[in-house]
């Protein structure tokens, strides 16, 4: 059942492409005006190294908070989520199912988004990119378990495109900290002490988060 | 075991939509339920299939599947027909899946549009396939012919009939087709239910139900 809501969920974003292309479209716009505004020119490549980190991240939260609500939009139309409730499927799957679509996508634009800012800052491919990249799905994960919960908690709200923002960025505060703090440590040193604090917390909330989304969801699409 | 409600009380913000309705519906009883526009057939509908929550009062469901039809119809517009065929039928399990329902209500030619580009009607049969598309126990329909031409509601009818459901609830406005099918008739009036009674032999029900359908016209 995960795999044909995993199909569902996937052809909804491509059919509809809404999410895609205001997501990736933030994305590049984000990142080459940002780019441009702290170029080599301004900066030292060692200062650009050391920003490199809060500025993708900003772009990240900024760019998929502004378009994350439009994985839900699908859903509210019709009110699709109901009939498969009806047809005894269960909120878990559901959620797991929608997580998983939404880690590919915010990924794939993120992945995006540090190549444009890469090239245009001339910084090279960092040694630990790989484990940069592990990071980011952690986060990412953590990202979307919340937002995905998030959204249908404010369904019928008049002012949800406001109080999105409002709740879900102070929630993820740490866990913004979290990934520039281990984006730094990656950049300067090249690898990260398993007992680093920040990772400890990352960890954590990869497992936290999604269990407790995928926990509540259900009293989220129940009435 | 039968399917009941028990001082049923539900609120819309402060608005009361069901005024504690309470009533039985024993094992193979086809019950229709009338009522003018806003008089909570809906809301009581959607208590007896555990889609909403209840204020007070309790609504006793026999265990088993069920299966419910609502206006909001549940489509995924960006879908087409046949995905949500195949989404269906892996959730209820392709040996449980009748997909004869399919070719039945004439979705077969229209397998590859997606459902934001057919009209009501044939929405309302998709819906309709999705509430019939495994074997149910109990049958909850709210409005199903609104919008369906004269061989889809015949088919439907059919369908209803054919259903091994063992109870079976259906709201309409269309009296002149669910007045013969139905056992028992339920009037509502503001959340209240204000009449009950077997369709044929109650001639106050008869009365409440002809004053219905005049002040419906």
């Amino acid at each position: 059942m995960l795999r044909a809501l995993f199909f569902k969920d996937s052809l909804l974003q491509a059919r509809s492409a809404e999410f895609l292309v205001l997501y990736c479209g933030f994305s590049i716009l984000g990142s080459v005006i940002v780019s441009f505004g702290v170029s080599q020119l301004l900066f030292s490549v060692e200062t650009l190294r050391r920003v490199a980190p809060t500025l993708v991240w900003l772009i990240f939260l900024f760019t998929a908070t502004a378009s994350v609500s439009k994985l839900q939009e699908q859903e509210e139309d019709l009110c699709g989520q109901q009939g498969l409730l009806l047809l005894g499927v269960s909120p878990v799957s559901m959620y797991l199912a929608k997580l998983l679509s939404a880690v590919v996508l915010l990924y794939l634009g993120h992945v995006l988004s540090w190549c444009i800012v890469g090239m245009l800052l001339n910084l090279a491919m960092p040694a630990a990119w790989m484990t940069m990249m592990a990071v980011s799905f952690g986060v990412i994960v953590c990202y979307a378990s919340m937002a995905l919960l998030l959204m249908p908690m404010l369904h019928g709200s008049r002012s949800r495109q406001l109080l999105f923002p409002l709740i879900l960025l102070p929630l993820l505060a740490p866990l913004f900290f979290c990934a520039i703090e281990l984006w730094s440590i990656l950049l300067s040193y090249g690898a990260i002490d398993w007992e680093e604090p920040w990772l400890s917390l990352l960890f954590g909330m990869v497992v936290v988060y999604p269990v407790l989304g995928a926990n509540m969801y259900q009293f989220v699409v129940r009435e | 075991m039968t399917l009941s409600a028990d001082s049923v009380w539900k609120y819309y913000d402060a608005t009361p939509a069901l005024r504690g309705v309470s009533f039985s519906c024993s094992e193979s009883e086809r019950i229709l339920i009338i009522g003018a526009n806003g008089s909570g057939k809906s809301t009581l509908l959607r208590a007896l299939a555990g889609t909403l929550s209840l204020d007070r009062g309790i609504v006793r469901r026999p265990p088993g599947t069920i299966g419910y039809f609502s206006p909001e119809l549940f489509l995924y517009p960006a879908l087409q027909v046949r995905d949500h065929l195949n989404l269906w039928r892996d959730a209820v399990g392709s040996a449980m899946c009748d997909q004869s329902l399919f070719q039945s209500f004439g979705l077969d030619r229209l397998r590859y549009s997606l459902v934001r580009d057919l009209s009501f009607g044939q929405r309302v049969q998709l819906a309709l396939v999705r509430t019939f598309i495994r074997p149910l126990d109990l049958l909850v329909l709210d409005e199903p012919t609104t919008g369906l031409d004269e061989s889809a509601v015949t088919k439907l009818l059919n369908h209803i009939r054919q259903s091994r459901s063992r109870y079976q609830l259906v709201a309409s406005h269309d009296l002149q087709r669910f007045l013969p099918w139905a056992d028992r008739v339920l009037l509502l009036e503001e959340g209240r239910l204000i009449k009950e009674g077997m369709a044929s032999d109650s001639q106050s029900l008869t009365d409440a139900v002809e004053r219905y359908r005049i002040s419906n016209r």
